[in-house]
């Protein structure tokens, strides 16, 4: 048994990796201008795109995995990433600074604000949905989440509504998401904390699939059920918030990621969350390369490109294994 | 014409061209953005660009509202329906700034002093481009607008800038986008190595060039290094399609024209 799941495990990872690493070349060799002939390995361009491709490889796998923590620990298959708030806190951030005109003062004052807005939102839920007795039960904390994001949501449309058109496509680019990077301290600061949640999560997937069966069997089990649910609400809201500061709310990869890969490898979290990593990786590498090309050298958001390339692949695939998908 | 007109300005570059004709003291109302000449600080607010606060406006009772643009087209109707002549502009380059111009001036009575303003503007545009004459366009200076970095966005070849940089004796370089303010990829502008960028968000002198040659890749663009970045050119001269503009094209041109290296 141990022996065969070994090796389908083998063979899933083996796969995605390929697509992954198939993806990232693609997205190397594809842009709004095609790569110099001649000294190609000291092109800007080069850098540029490898830097780009870098990020939808982290940015993807970081919301994938979120996204997978979020729906074993509050047991919704409607939760992601942004479930509890991150995306309206962040937002707020964000478009605070747009609109104040912080970024004057620096390059890193958006990236600063947004992750800023998401952990603060974060951690606000938490401490709402916090008993005396320092439980935090799950219906509690969905309930916290979709109500201080309505309310963070209600105050980041009236900064939109007031703020001076010249800035408005700004938020409304920031809101949908991009992977445009300029600045390798960024990205080296998103890969590390992105990594260093996955090898946790990875390292403690066994818990996950003891929270998927409900708090009370996992207690039975022999869990620290609010221990566990403390680390993987920090993990992916670490995860969750490093990638929204360098891209913007990017929709939809962490819903649809995550129950695509539960479809294909089943639902052992030691299996899923670094198949959806990988699987988050490519899904998102091959979506920025779809926004850079398709109107080149202009640009569409990625959060439009995943929406609309996820959402019928992802319902082709509920439809085909609609019978088997319960279990 | 009994009495005194009230005239409500929509638009900040209208609020200028009317104070340009000398009927600043007929503005009874006029925008959040209203910020030049300061006699216009100091008039009542109706609103912002183009989207006025309806009932503001008529409480002002004026007998005639310009503007450039409503961001509701129905704002229009219902103003005009209350009685008040409306007068909508466009500008989007140079001849039709001079146009609006007097279009503004024959509805204030005032068609010979925008005659006189206009013919001012010509005559210093002229001047400002003369030098540009001899240089043919392959070799007039690559310029790159950013107007904004997150994402990056342009001025493509239907924006006033477009015209501004021809006039200033550049040649844009996303002449060949067709929309107004479009996004481009950050690749496009290594490729397009432009001699001279031009910053049009307002931050502390200098930063852009320092900011520009640590992002990825752009440290061989031309203009990176060479440090042909322009910064202190405030985005008003650029962008507010008023009497002012000719104060953009000048102190680009005098940029444009300096030697490498003496940003």
């Amino acid at each position: 048994m141990s022996h065969r799941c070994g090796k389908k495990n083998l063979a899933v990872h083996g796969v995605l990796l390929l697509a992954l690493v198939a993806a990232c070349l693609v997205s190397l060799l594809a842009g709004a201008v095609p790569l110099p002939a001649d000294d190609v390995w000291h092109s800007g361009i080069l850098r540029l795109r490898l830097a780009r491709t870098l990020l939808g490889v982290v940015a993807g796998a970081g919301l994938s995995a979120a996204g997978v923590i979020f729906q074993a620990i509050l047991r919704n298959p409607l939760a992601e990433p942004y479930v509890l708030g991150v995306s309206s806190g962040a937002g707020l951030g964000a478009a605070l600074a747009m609109v104040l005109g912080l970024g004057a003062a620096g390059a890193w004052t958006l990236p600063a604000t947004a992750f800023a807005g998401a952990l603060g939102t974060i951690l606000l839920v938490y401490a709402l949905a916090r008993t005396p007795a320092g439980a935090a039960p799950v219906q509690t904390l969905l309930l916290s989440g979709v109500v201080v994001s309505a309310v963070l949501g209600s105050i980041l449309m009236f900064v939109v509504s007031v703020a001076p058109a010249e800035k408005l496509h700004g938020i409304v680019w920031w809101l949908l998401g991009n992977l445009q990077i300029f600045d390798w301290g960024l990205l080296r600061i998103v890969s590390a904390v992105v990594a260093a949640g996955l090898a946790v999560s990875v390292l403690f997937a066994r818990d996950l699939n003891l929270m998927a069966l409900g708090e009370e069997p996992a207690v039975h089990l022999g869990l620290d059920v609010e221990w566990t649910k403390k680390l993987f609400f920090l993990l992916a809201s670490l995860m969750t918030g490093a990638t929204v500061a360098a891209c913007g709310l990017i929709g939809f990869v962490g819903l649809i990621v995550p129950h695509t890969v539960r479809l294909v490898a089943g639902p052992d979290h030691r299996r899923l969350v670094p198949a959806s990593a990988l699987a988050g990786g490519a899904f998102l590498v091959s979506a920025d390369s779809v926004a850079r090309t398709i109107i080149a050298p202009r640009e569409v958001p990625i959060g439009v490109i995943t929406a609309i390339l996820g959402g019928p692949f992802f319902l082709g695939l509920l439809r085909r294994r609609k019978a088997s998908y319960r279990d | 014409m009994g009495g005194k007109l009230r005239v409500v300005s929509l638009a900040p570059s209208v609020t200028e061209i009317l104070f340009a004709l000398a009927l600043g003291g007929s503005l009874v109302g006029a925008t959040d953005h209203c910020d030049y000449p300061p006699e216009a600080v100091g008039i009542d607010r109706v609103g912002g660009f183009g989207a006025p606060n309806v009932e503001k406006l008529l409480a002002l009772s004026p007998d005639l509202v310009i503007a450039a643009g409503f961001e509701r087209a129905e704002v229009a109707d219902v103003l005009r329906r209350a009685g008040i002549r409306v007068l909508d502009v466009r500008i989007r380059d140079f001849e039709e700034l001079f146009v609006a111009i007097r279009q503004i001036g024959e509805a204030v009575d005032r068609s010979q002093q925008a005659e006189g303003v206009v013919r001012r503007m010509r005559a210093e545009l002229e001047a400002a481009t003369a030098q540009n004459g001899s240089t043919p366009r392959g070799q007039r200076p690559r310029v790159f607008v950013e107007i904004g970095d997150h994402p990056l966005m342009t001025a493509g070849g239907t924006s006033f800038l477009d015209d501004l940089i021809a006039r200033a004796g550049g040649v844009n370089v996303a002449h060949e986008i067709s929309e107004a303010y479009p996004s481009v990829s950050p690749e496009k502008v290594i490729e397009w190595n432009p001699d001279v960028i031009l910053v049009t968000r307002m931050g502390r002198p200098g930063d852009a060039t320092v900011q520009m040659s640590r992002r990825i890749g752009w440290a061989d663009i031309s203009a990176v290094k060479n440090g042909r970045v322009i910064d202190d050119i405030h985005p008003d001269l650029l962008f507010r399609p008023g009497p002012r503009l000719i104060g953009g094209v000048k102190a680009l041109a005098v940029r444009l024209h300096k030697p490498e290296g003496q940003q």
